[in-house]
């Protein structure tokens, strides 16, 4: 029998009243490749982040890493680093325009003597990394030339540089390796990691691919609503054995068709016909006056890039858009707009609000033309539109003088999203309207798009939380792989089915 | 009536009442007119020190022509920094316009409208230059406009050779800087009007909020469909234009066209009024009358203290350590009243 390399005991983390967390315990094998899956709002994300020491949880709670014990509501990102957990995320905080060397030697691991960077010293001592690793590189190589799977395998050398030096043996913590990475380099990088595992490393494989899950891990552990679901071996486990899991009942119905709830609500306003580019690989979908349609997928299903395509702010490879039965072919948002289309973005700080400016310049953006008459802005015009926009979308401020950085992250968003809808768009496309919203403001914003729908217009909404994609929309279609793979409605549009939809690979029912 | 509440973090829960502003609170008030309260203050000191030559009608006179090229020139600078861009070139450029001015009507002999007409396009051309390569090269502001400024520079040595042309000037330019308008001097008045132009222009037209919504965030007015490559470009041309009619004016102010005139130490004072701007009157965005303000503090700053007999150096010294502290003090209040501050740029 091996050792346990790793083990948490009785985590719980609470974010106010919601548990994110709740008493996960299970143990991870030495040498062993250990699976950590779940779904959006499962919890796993917590736990890599108390690991990490990013977080820290409720007292109570233990982390053993070996022979050492952790409370868990005492970890640091030092602590983490000195027990031997080693972190690779998802987007790694590799730097692609610098060498190998740099990228191995940087924070803080450059060999100094009399203050200057022994670079031959350095290339020894990556090339003796490349070498254990078995990258096919040299250290002056620029690590952008290399391979995404090769760029992967630097990354987690740099994270297990330190080892073999007699400190115990390290715990490598690998949160979503390949969410970014094209499906042939997958293999490369799977391959690496059983051969690390052979030679006795111990891995935590954070993913919600599950093919992969299956393919490569020797354990895993399943999370759901912060609870642990299971602990067990992967010897003999089904890919619907495990969505079983992470989903929380058996799955009967994979792709069944629901034919109730198909009356037509109105008009056809969007029509998407093979739409590729970046990720997408021919996307069809129609959005009719009056409904909110959601998208749901994964990190990197090109959920973003299908809205900004439309936008007119993504370049488009193929495929037609229709907009009211007319071909557009929008080649920026300017022309977009002109043709109806309004856009909230996923990153509302950097994308939408302009945080110096007033809450007054934010909610006219927009439309400034609209108020110049005569030769000069009509102020008095505009700040009545803004007062009425306070009022009507319940923005909580001091006043449309007040500067946008002084509202909290919901009141922000609904500016943001008064902005768009003053404007009568004839189509709105919302990416994660409610990131960073907290609940009551939540309430507000879908009030609001629901209240606009009602008024004719059509609305495409992208959420990585299915509940409220479940709750909000009329319909559901599931983005994977860039393809359409399922569309979801009535009495089947629950967070549960979205999940097992989204984790599932397309097939024919 | 609403709290005021000094921390811009918390949420002021009342939904305040709709149509009027809400009165400012003293604080604000005092952000708002602090430096026109310091300018007044100055004024009375140097009238206490130095009677009998600060405060005269001719001491304000030569102040108000003096600093009139270079409120000019501040405005010229101000445009591109309202979208986000430096243009370090405003005072190569305005040495240029000077020397093309002064020889179109020395050497090519024409009439004052056309030479000016002439110095307009040339500033503008220098404006566009900048700009294509700012907006449409994606070179950072400061890097192309030093690189461009220098070239200009470079230039002007070359066809002058350093001399400068004082013969064949229209003599109605040539003596513009003794000339008033209704007690004032021309040179003042036609810089206020630019001043008036250039504050309409920002905030009573889409291009200056289109603008400024650039300078606050260029992603997000992208997302709003706004071109901000071509607001960026025009707001070069703005600068050059400016540039050019501050590079005629230095021309009336000193009779001459003048190659060492131009250069970052000329415009310095007038950088340093651009940022001071920033800190009053609209605290927090840069605004004409706090530029215009914030200049001719400086200018009477400077005046009173030659008057007081210091030293040729403290003036290099005093404009150098004003840009800085303006700028320390415009990115403290940008900390304050938006929780954020990035690296400087």
């Amino acid at each position: 029998m091996k050792d346990t390399a790793l083990a948490v005991r009785h985590l719980t983390k609470s974010f106010g009243a919601t548990l994110a967390l709740d008493d996960v315990s299970f143990e991870v094998r030495a040498g062993h490749i250990h699976g950590l899956l779940g779904g959006n709002g499962s919890g796993k994300s917590t736990l890599i982040k108390i690991l990490a020491g990013v977080h820290t949880a409720d007292p109570g709670g233990a982390v053993h890493i070996g022979a050492r014990t952790l409370p868990a509501h005492t970890t640091t990102p030092e602590l983490a680093r000195r027990c031997g957990l080693r972190f690779v995320h998802q987007s790694t905080s590799t730097f692609p325009a610098l060498t190998l060397a740099e990228n191995i030697a940087i924070g803080d691991r450059f060999p100094v003597s009399a203050g200057r960077i022994r670079w031959s010293r350095l290339r020894r001592r990556t090339q003796s990394l490349l070498d254990r690793f078995e990258i096919d590189a040299r250290p002056d190589d620029r690590l952008g030339d290399l391979r995404p799977a090769d760029q992967t395998m630097v990354a987690i050398a740099r994270a297990l540089q330190d080892d073999g030096h007699g400190d115990g043996p390290s715990v490598l913590v690998l949160d979503e390796p390949t969410a970014s990475l094209p499906e042939h380099e997958v293999g490369v990088l799977l391959d690496a990691l059983r051969r690390y595992a052979r030679a006795g490393q111990t891995i935590l494989y954070v993913s919600h691919r599950i093919d992969e899950v299956l393919d490569l891990t020797d354990a895993m552990t399943v999370l759901r609503d912060g609870c642990h679901v299971v602990t067990r071996t992967t010897d003999g486990m089904t890919e619907k054995q495990m969505i079983e899991y992470i989903v929380g009942r058996p799955v009967e119905r994979v792709f069944a068709e629901d034919a109730a709830d198909t009356a037509a609500v109105g008009d056809v306003v969007l029509e998407v016909d093979h739409l590729t580019g970046g990720p997408l690989r021919g996307i069809d979908l129609t959005v009719r006056a009056g409904e909110i349609v959601g998208i749901a997928g994964l990190l990197g299903a090109g959920r973003t890039e299908l809205l900004r395509m439309i936008f007119g702010d993504h370049p488009v490879e193929s495929g037609t858009i229709r907009l009211g039965g007319v071909t557009v072919r929008p080649r920026n948002p300017g022309e977009a707009m002109k043709l109806g289309i309004a856009h909230v973005p996923e990153e509302r700080e950097h994308e939408a609000a302009f945080l110096d400016l007033s809450v007054r310049e934010n909610l006219s953006a927009a439309e400034i033309t609209k108020y110049w008459v005569r030769g000069r802005l009509d102020r008095r015009h505009e700040r009545r539109d803004a007062d009425r926009a306070i009022t009507d979308f319940a923005v909580r401020t001091s006043g449309q003088d007040a500067l946008m950085a002084s509202l909290s992250g919901g009141n922000q968003q609904k500016v943001v999203l008064a902005r768009w809808l003053r404007r009568n768009p004839r189509l709105l496309l919302l990416d994660e309207p409610t990131q960073g919203v907290d609940v009551g403001a939540r309430a507000d914003v879908y009030a609001a798009i629901r209240a606009s729908v009602g008024d004719g217009m059509a609305a495409l909404v992208v959420s990585s939380d299915f509940d409220e994609l479940a709750h909000a929309c009329d319909r559901v279609l599931v983005l994977r792989d860039g393809r359409i793979t399922a569309e979801v409605r009535g009495s089947d549009l629950q967070r549960h089915r979205l999940t097992e939809l989204v984790f599932t690979k397309e097939m024919t029912p | 009536m609403t709290t005021s509440s000094t921390t811009p973090q918390t949420e002021t829960p009342a939904i305040p009442a709709p149509g009027r502003r809400t009165t400012p609170a003293p604080g604000v008030l005092l952000e708002r007119f602090g430096l026109l309260i310091l300018f007044v203050a100055l004024i009375f000191v140097f009238a206490a020190l130095r009677p009998e030559t600060f405060m005269t009608a001719a001491n304000f006179r030569s102040i108000a022509i003096s600093q009139s090229v270079l409120a000019v020139a501040a405005l010229a600078l101000m445009l591109p920094l309202v979208g986000g861009r430096f243009d370090v070139s405003v005072g190569a450029n305005l040495g240029l316009c000077s020397i093309v001015c002064a020889a179109l009507m020395s050497r090519a002999e024409l009439s004052l409208p056309l030479a000016v007409l002439g110095t307009l396009l040339v500033g503008g051309v220098i404006g566009a230059l900048n700009g294509a390569i700012v907006a449409y090269l994606g070179v950072n502001s400061i890097i192309a406009t030093l690189g461009v400024g220098t070239v200009i520079g470079g230039a002007v040595t070359a066809y002058t050779q350093g001399v400068p042309i004082s013969t064949g000037l229209s003599p109605a330019l040539a003596t513009i800087s003794t000339r008033l308008i209704v007690g004032l001097p021309v040179l003042l008045v036609i810089m206020l009007a630019l001043a008036v132009v250039t504050w309409f222009v920002l905030t009573q037209t889409p291009f200056g909020r289109h603008l400024t919504a650039v300078g606050s965030n260029a992603a997000a007015a992208r997302l709003t469909g706004l071109r901000v490559n071509r607001l960026v470009l025009l707001s070069f041309v703005g600068s050059g234009l400016l540039a050019a009619v501050a590079g005629v004016l230095q021309v009336g102010a000193q009779g001459n066209g003048d190659p060492t005139i131009g250069g970052l130490p000329f415009i310095l004072p007038a950088l340093a009024a651009v940022f001071l701007g920033a800190t009053n009157w609209h605290p927090g965005t840069y605004n004409v009358p706090g530029t215009i303000l914030g200049l001719f503090f400086l200018g009477t700053a400077i005046s009173g203290l030659s008057l007081l007999g210091v030293d040729p150096w403290v003036t290099d010294v005093f404009n150098g350590g004003a840009v800085v502290l303006a700028i320390v003090f415009s990115a403290q209040l940008k900390r304050r009243r938006t929780g954020f501050l990035d690296i400087g740029n």
